[in-house]
């Protein structure tokens, strides 16, 4: 840019405070005139209040008057020397209520109107007051019980009428006072004329400054200072201060929310995550339902351990390694066993853990309760309840910001064939079309935005895994024709797990047999194959889940009744020295730190 | 300051800069190449002996550029394990500056397109705010408390629960 330019800008910025200036004094002569206006109003006003008070003396009545006209009268009614604001607002003597009172600011359907006008007046609550000691709504409300009454909405017409009529009567009373016995210091004379115009010289030779320093360095003077306090964070570009407040980490959310409306704004903006997965910035975070860490070896409460075990929601960043524990859920209680955990997207990319189901830790029985968690707030909510049989081992997935429910069995252990979608954004509840066939302990997913319910036994089969599987197509409203031969006849599907959506063909991951195994769509249909061989102190793993990246994640413990460890697969796609493609796979091995090597019930995946 | 280390790069031309307060600095070009915006001054041949001035950097961020900058040209290509370990130890010990510094390099590197740095600076800046209550952040940053107390109040019942992060003491391949 050149000077001339900058001149010009600086130029127009004057102009432009100027103009302001100027909009300013006119703001002020206009609300000089209001004031005048309110004044001639609340002249007119008191007249008509004096002509309605005589008027509704002789009925000694009053309108049941809103708080808030209670509130704005009573300055004018003090004036009267009669109720006081706290007179008015005191709870009467039992002995001053004629009928029933009604609750306060609620004015009952009218009862016969009477034909009776009465503009209501202020001057009715000191009336009313000299009557029985102290004006009060219900008081008020019970007089006019008795003599029949006006349409409400008239009353509260008249009454909302009032209340302002005496607010700005007081207001114009001030600004008349004010204006009675001015103050010359609130004259605008030329000194502060002069002294507000060098103020603004002064400002624009600033702009101007700043202008240079960004264009030409011709100024020292940081850049910092020219900004003001809209910005995001004070002395750093907008577009820097994003750059920060993305990479807050998925654990300071709700502090950095919290911190100032712009913040707030920040991060509760859909962009804001959405750059954050752009920019990798978002992780996979795996929550887990964990079993709270065992009581202190030593000690005689060592060997009831056991019996008494209560889980927590645990979040573990499987690539940082980090591990956190959520807050417990609404209320305070432990976490349901056999609950259900599932990540939504809600109101623009906002994430949210939604825990479904599962036993009362203390009874054991089936609840129908839902949690929700927000990443944001960094705080639980009660969803509504899951609706239908209270069911237990349903499968459960979650795509977009519905959560699937099918399956499962009921309290009187029938297995289901039932399923129902619950919508985290409206928290509700639909039905779903019932599956094909009864899924007692099936395996939910969701694949390319289906729902995929996988084994399960009917009720007459305990335990004996089909396997078949059943596709919900939200967007069809519909269950798939049932897909046989998903899994082995009698496999457990439990440690299935969805690949990530961009995968190419890969639909979803299992262990077999000590094996990873993906399955793939083929030339000649979907297809097991092996991915690679778990670690052999891994086979007992009962938890996994596919992290994007071709990252695979595996929990369980090392031998059985060890610890818990996470088993990390990560893929190096690459060609090797010959040229040709290859894949370097390994498994990372990392025990849980004590506090978190208890056994992982649920997991699921989400990305903060 | 300027170290004038030979670096392995195809040129061992110094490459002079002009702070907005007219200190001059020089460093190789490699790696003044790691300055999007100096890289392009170089290739339009606005790289004089004058020096290429630099609008909104003053001398004392424009010095830890201009070391940022050598310390990683010099290292750019083939690093060993060793030396990416401490090319890592510089970063984190060349970043522990005040926030007023940390500002000054922020709005240098995002203005001058020094990419790396602009990332560690805004990791840095990121990490401020970790482990911190919202009025700690409001401390930090300078940041005016705009809430109602209602909303105030909303973000307190909210906000009880503080993270814990457990990393667990070492990992196993």
């Amino acid at each position: 840019m050149r000077r001339e330019e900058l001149e010009a800008a600086a130029t127009q910025g004057l102009l432009e405070a100027a103009a302001a200036r100027e909009q300013k004094g006119t703001a002020a002569r206009e609300r000089k005139a209001a004031g005048s206006a309110h004044e001639r109003k609340g002249a007119a006003s008191a007249r008509e209040r004096k002509a309605a008070a005589t008027a509704s003396e002789e009925n000694a009545m009053a309108a049941p008057l809103q708080q808030k006209g209670v509130g704005s009268a009573a300055p004018v009614a003090k004036r009267k020397g009669a109720a006081t604001p706290e007179g008015a607002a005191r709870y009467p003597p039992a002995s001053s209520f004629i009928g029933t009172p009604t609750s306060f600011g609620y004015f009952p359907p009218p009862v016969q109107p009477h034909g009776a006008c009465w503009g209501q007046a202020v001057e009715d609550l000191g009336a009313a007051d000299d009557g029985v000691g102290a004006a009060t709504p219900e008081d008020l409300e019970a007089a006019d019980d008795g003599v029949g009454a006006v349409a409400t909405e008239e009353l509260e017409a008249t009454n909302d009428g009032l209340g302002t009529a005496a607010a700005e009567d007081l207001e114009a009373a001030e600004e008349l006072e004010a204006t009675d016995d001015f103050d010359p210091a609130d004259v605008y004379t030329l000194e502060d004329f002069i002294v507000e115009d060098g103020k603004l010289q002064a400002f624009g030779r600033k702009i101007g400054d700043k202008l240079k320093a960004k264009y030409e360095g011709d100024s020292s003077e940081p850049p910092r200072q020219a900004m003001n306090d809209d910005e995001l964070i004070p002395g750093l570009p907008e577009e820097v201060a994003r750059e920060c407040l993305l990479r807050v980490g998925f654990d300071q959310l709700p502090a950095t929310r919290s911190t100032s409306r712009r913040w707030k704004a920040e991060v509760e903006s859909p962009f804001y995550h959405r750059l954050r997965r752009a920019r990798g910035i978002a992780r996979p975070l795996l929550a887990l339902a964990q079993a709270e860490p065992p009581l202190a070896a030593a000690g005689p409460a060592h060997k009831y351990a056991g019996l008494s075990t209560s889980y927590r929601l645990v979040l573990h960043d499987p690539v940082g390694g980090g591990w956190a524990a959520l807050p417990p859920v609404a209320g305070g209680g432990a976490l349901p066993l056999f609950c259900q955990l599932a990540a939504v997207a809600v109101c623009g990319e906002r994430r949210r853990l939604v825990v479904v189901g599962g036993w009362d830790p203390e009874t054991w029985a089936p609840t129908d309760a839902v949690h929700v968690y927000d990443f944001l707030s960094g705080a639980w909510r009660r969803g509504a309840a899951m609706p239908g049989p209270r069911r237990s081992f349903f499968a459960c997935a979650a795509a977009g910001r519905w959560v699937f429910v099918a399956g499962g069995h009921d309290e009187e252990k029938n297995a289901l064939r039932s399923a129902a979608e619950y919508d985290a954004e409206a928290d509700a509840w639909v039905a779903l079309p019932d599956m094909a066939t009864e899924r007692d302990e099936a395996r939910g997913l969701c694949v390319g935005g289906t729902f995929v319910v996988v084994g399960g036994y009917p009720t007459e089969a305990q335990g004996r895994f089909a396997g078949s599987a059943e596709a919900f197509d939200p967007a069809a409203w519909a269950w798939g024709p049932v897909m046989e031969r998903v899994l082995d006849e009698g496999t457990c599907p439990r440690t299935c797990c969805a690949a990530p959506a961009p995968a190419a063909d890969t639909t979803m991951y299992m262990l077999r047999d000590g094996q990873l195994a993906a399955r793939d769509a083929t030339a000649d249909g979907p297809a097991w194959r092996a991915v690679a061989s778990l670690p052999e102190d891994g086979r007992t793993v009962t938890a996994l889940a596919a992290i994007g990246d071709g990252r695979v994640v595996a929990i369980g413990a090392g031998s059985h009744g060890a610890e818990q460890a996470v088993y990390l697969l990560t893929t190096e796609e690459g060609a090797n020295k010959n040229g040709t493609a290859a894949a370097a796979q390994s498994w990372a091995h990392a025990p849980a730190p004590p506090e978190f090597a208890g056994y992982v019930q649920a997991a699921c995946c989400v990305e903060v | 300051m300027a170290a004038a280390t030979d670096d392995a790069g195809d040129s061992n031309e110094m490459i002079r800069v002009v702070s907005s307060d007219g200190e001059h600095f020089e460093m190789p070009e490699a790696a003044a190449n790691l300055s999007l915006v100096l890289r392009h001054m170089i290739e339009d041949d606005c790289a004089d002996a004058a020096g290429i001035p630099l609008a909104v950097v003053a001398a004392k961020p424009l010095a830890k550029i201009v070391d940022y900058c050598t310390k990683h040209a010099a290292k750019s290509s083939g690093l060993t394990i060793e030396e990416a370990e401490e090319l890592k130890r510089f970063d984190a010990e060349f970043i522990e500056v005040d926030t007023d510094m940390l500002y000054d390099l922020l709005v240098a590197a995002d203005f001058m397109g020094v990419e790396g740095l602009s990332k560690l600076a805004v990791q840095r800046t990121a990490d401020l705010i970790k482990g911190k209550t919202p009025e700690q952040n409001r401390e930090t940053f300078g940041i005016v408390n705009d809430f109602t107390p209602e909303e105030e109040e909303e973000i307190c019942k909210e906000n009880e629960w503080a993270f814990q992060i457990t990393k667990p003491p070492s990992r196993l391949c």
